[in-house]
């Protein structure tokens, strides 16, 4: 070998060592906000959700694409006949990302964790009787009365997902291991969580000992980038894979080239909560206002093709072949009542996290009650306001708008979660015992079109009540790089790819 | 006296003479807004993102709305405001000022260590401080500005003062047993007020940038009031695509500061004059 093909081959290796890892085998994605924690018991996060499931995983998940139940953790399952037992028959072969092999024993000291009331999430397990571990690969569940949305619940995005031992033993640190798992990660997850720098990013690699198919990607960097502007032309720029959500939908129908949209119908509900203490307070008033924030006067020019009409309170998802729900149309009517009532001003709030989608939602409706004589301003109420609404009404906005996630694909997860009295996310305080009445007594239903036709009636007595207001079912919109495909979305799933199956062509 | 009227006129540039009319206009289209607007401002009128054109001259927002008619009443939210906040500034700064210079003493000295104090204080973020604890609200916003608007002009007060006290006209008012309220307002603070107006006159370009940042960062006016901060401010997204949405706010704040500011220099250029 010459000094020159010596020199050239030295040339060619250091610029092989020296260069950087491939960029085909990491996949780039933004997160608008940080993430509270990805412990899966610890906080209901929106973003994240997708990192949260390639970290941890549950018992049972829903199918990509569908709202059909299948096997995770447990590869197969039987229901007593009294709906009361759950009997999991665990998954061989399954690894912590420390190395320890699973057991039903992990399995059971995990779910003693997740239902421990101080944690948030804990009331996923409400009515659990007892948990049992009879064998290494069999872990049981006794309710106290059958929860025929019970496995709906541990398939939700927010299910129980095992932690290891490593987390829960080894850093426990008096706090269930809470404060450790801020930062760190111990899983089954195909991915196995290496860096997390908050406000700036989180780094993932692939877990080799993963008992499933091994990801695509070796790495998923998931950067913080607060800009939705930023993010698109980062996107555009090829600094980024995925925006998966924020991309602003009007300007979804101009793409620039290489990009692609992922357009899935999901269980985001737009809502309106109306608080019926102040300006409200009168049936023939809330009655107007419905006349006028009909989502007819906006739903296209908001959302494009991107959303369809409610069909009642319950996502379309959840409850389907009904018709959109039937609004008053009489605006003269609706004037003529404004104008008896002598003037009326509103404050319409809207939540923060979606923040452009819901101001302009509320504009429009600023501009279509004018219409009918009602003065509104518009204000963004803080995620940590949302939840304290209730405790102070006078102060409250006379209207809340919000895109919706229930917990899971049951009917009873919506219900129990935002119409019945008491409900978390019932932001105004509302209470009709007929309804919460109703709710009982379709939570036991096992068959769906009659327990269908139970909740059908709940939304219709909400929504005659002025005190709940079906808007639109929405699209979750992902917009990423050509060349990716098997995102695997899943309609209970907001605002996630699956990061174990996604792969470039 | 006519000469010195001429002198002056022909020490105020073409520019600053325009920009002194333009001013005059700017406060008769701000308060004549609501009989001048070719719509409602809040009301859907159009389809949204109308580019501008014959129908719709400065083109339609995201909602539909007027856009000319939104800049309209965007120029009102802030040059009234503006003129609010100099007005309650300059006021609470002359009695500041006057009182310092007029007592002396422990209370001149006190006084003026509190100008001194919110003049170093960082006021602006304090007041946006305040509004984000008040709520916003364009009333919040002028309170909170107002409040920390005064001490320059105590300062400018308190010297002018200080140094005409000291002249023989004012030596002879005294003199001849003219003393309080009477000896201020009649032969020292007319002494003081021209300096004093030049600096309001400059300073109301300022008021319009904080007011702007405010209304920029969600702090004025609740929505949808037209705001022209928080035109621009929400409408960013569009820049690419819908660019009048955000931009042409942008232009009429650019606009109004460039004009304050050169109709400043003018009455500069007339006060020294005359």
């Amino acid at each position: 070998m010459s000094v020159r093909q010596l020199l050239a081959a030295m040339v060619i290796l250091a610029t092989a060592l020296c260069a950087p890892a491939s960029a085909e085998t990491v996949l780039r994605v933004a997160y608008s906000d940080d993430v509270a924690t990805f412990d899966p018991d610890d906080a209901i996060i929106l973003f994240g959700l997708d990192v949260s499931r390639v970290l941890y995983e549950g018992l049972v998940q829903y199918k990509p694409g569908t709202t059909e139940i299948v096997g995770w953790l447990a590869q197969s399952w039987s229901i007593s006949p009294d709906g009361r037992t759950y009997r999991f028959t665990l998954r061989d072969g399954v690894t912590f990302h420390d190395g320890r092999k699973m057991t039903s024993a992990d399995v059971l000291a995990y779910f003693r964790r997740r239902k421990s009331p101080s944690l948030p999430l804990s009331y996923f397990l409400d009515g659990v009787k007892e948990m049992s571990a009879p064998d290494p690969r069999t872990f049981v569940i006794t309710l106290t009365a059958p929860q025929p949305a019970f496995l709906d619940r541990l398939a939700s995005p927010w299910a129980p997902k095992v932690i290891g031992p490593g987390a829960l033993v080894d850093h426990e640190g008096g706090d269930l291991g809470v404060g450790w798992l801020n930062e760190h990660a111990d899983g089954t997850g195909p991915f196995k969580l290496v860096e997390m720098v908050r406000g700036q990013r989180y780094v993932l690699v692939r877990n080799p000992d993963y008992w499933g198919a091994q990801p695509y990607f070796d790495k998923i960097e998931i950067l913080i980038v607060p800009s939705i502007n930023q993010q698109m032309l980062m996107l555009e720029r090829g600094e980024l894979d995925i925006v998966e959500h924020g991309y602003p939908f009007d300007q979804l129908g101009k793409l620039p080239p290489g990009l692609k949209v992922d357009a899935h119908d999901a269980l985001g509900l737009e809502m309106a909560y109306f608080n019926r203490t102040k300006a409200l307070r009168d049936p023939a008033v809330r009655k107007a206002v419905i006349t006028a924030i009909n989502p007819a006067g906006w739903l296209t020019d908001v959302f494009g093709p991107f959303a369809t009409p409610a069909r009642s309170l319950y996502p379309k998802v959840m409850i389907n072949g009904l018709e959109p729900v039937t609004y008053p149309t009489d605006f003269a009517a609706a004037r003529r009542t404004i104008a008896e009532a002598g003037p009326v001003t509103i404050e319409i709030g809207y939540a923060d996290q979606e923040g452009p989608v819901q101001q302009r939602i509320a504009e429009f409706m600023v501009s279509l009650l004018k219409q009918i004589g009602v003065t509104a301003t518009v204000r963004t109420i803080p995620l940590v306001e949302e939840f304290s609404l209730v405790n102070n009404l006078a102060r409250a906005p006379d209207i809340f708008i919000a895109q919706n996630y229930p917990d899971a694909v049951h009917p009873a997860t919506q219900t129990g979660v935002f119409f019945e009295t008491g409900a978390a996310l019932n932001f105004f305080g509302y209470s009709n015992p007929k309804v919460d009445a109703l709710s009982a007594e379709a939570g036991q239903i096992t068959s769906i079109p009659e327990r269908d036709k139970d909740y059908l009636a709940i939304s219709d007595i909400l929504f005659a009540d002025g005190a709940f207001i079906p808007l639109a079912d929405i699209k979750d919109v992902i917009v990423y790089r050509t060349g990716l495909v098997d995102l695997n979305t899943r309609p209970a799933l907001p605002w996630a790819v699956d990061y174990g199956t996604i792969r470039r062509e | 006296m006519l000469e010195r009227a001429a002198k002056a006129r022909t020490q105020m540039s073409g520019l600053e003479a325009a920009a002194v009319c333009m001013l005059l206009v700017i406060t008769l289209v701000a308060a004549a807004a609501p009989y001048l607007v070719p719509a409602d401002p809040v009301l859907k009128i159009g389809e949204p993102y109308q580019p501008p054109s014959l129908s719709y001259l400065f083109g339609t927002d995201e909602i539909g709305r007027d856009m000319l008619a939104r800049m309209i009443y965007g120029v009102r939210l802030t040059w009234l405001p503006s003129l609010v906040i100099i007005a309650v500034g300059v006021s609470v700064g002359t009695v500041v000022g006057v009182a310092g210079a007029v007592a002396g003493g422990v209370i001149d000295l006190l006084l003026a260590r509190l100008t001194d104090l919110f003049i170093v204080i960082p006021s602006t973020m304090i007041a946006l401080a305040a509004v984000a604890a008040l709520g916003p609200g364009i009333w919040h916003t002028v309170t909170a500005m107002s409040v920390f608007w005064w001490p320059w002009y105590a300062r400018i007060v308190r010297s002018e003062v200080k140094a005409v006290s000291g002249r023989p006209h004012a030596e002879a008012a005294r003199l001849s047993g003219v003393r309080g309220p009477r000896l201020v307002i009649r032969y020292l603070l007319p002494a003081a007020l021209p300096t004093v107006l030049v600096t309001a006159t400059l300073d109301v370009a300022n008021v319009i940038l904080v007011l702007s940042l405010f209304s920029f960062l969600g702090l004025g006016a609740p929505a949808p009031a037209p705001e022209l901060g928080a035109m621009t401010a929400r409408s960013l997204a569009s820049l690419t695509t819908h660019w009048w949405i955000p931009i042409l706010p942008a232009v009429a704040i650019f606009v109004l500061v460039v004009t304050a500011n050169l109709a400043g220099d003018g009455l500069r250029s007339l006060m020294k004059a005359v």
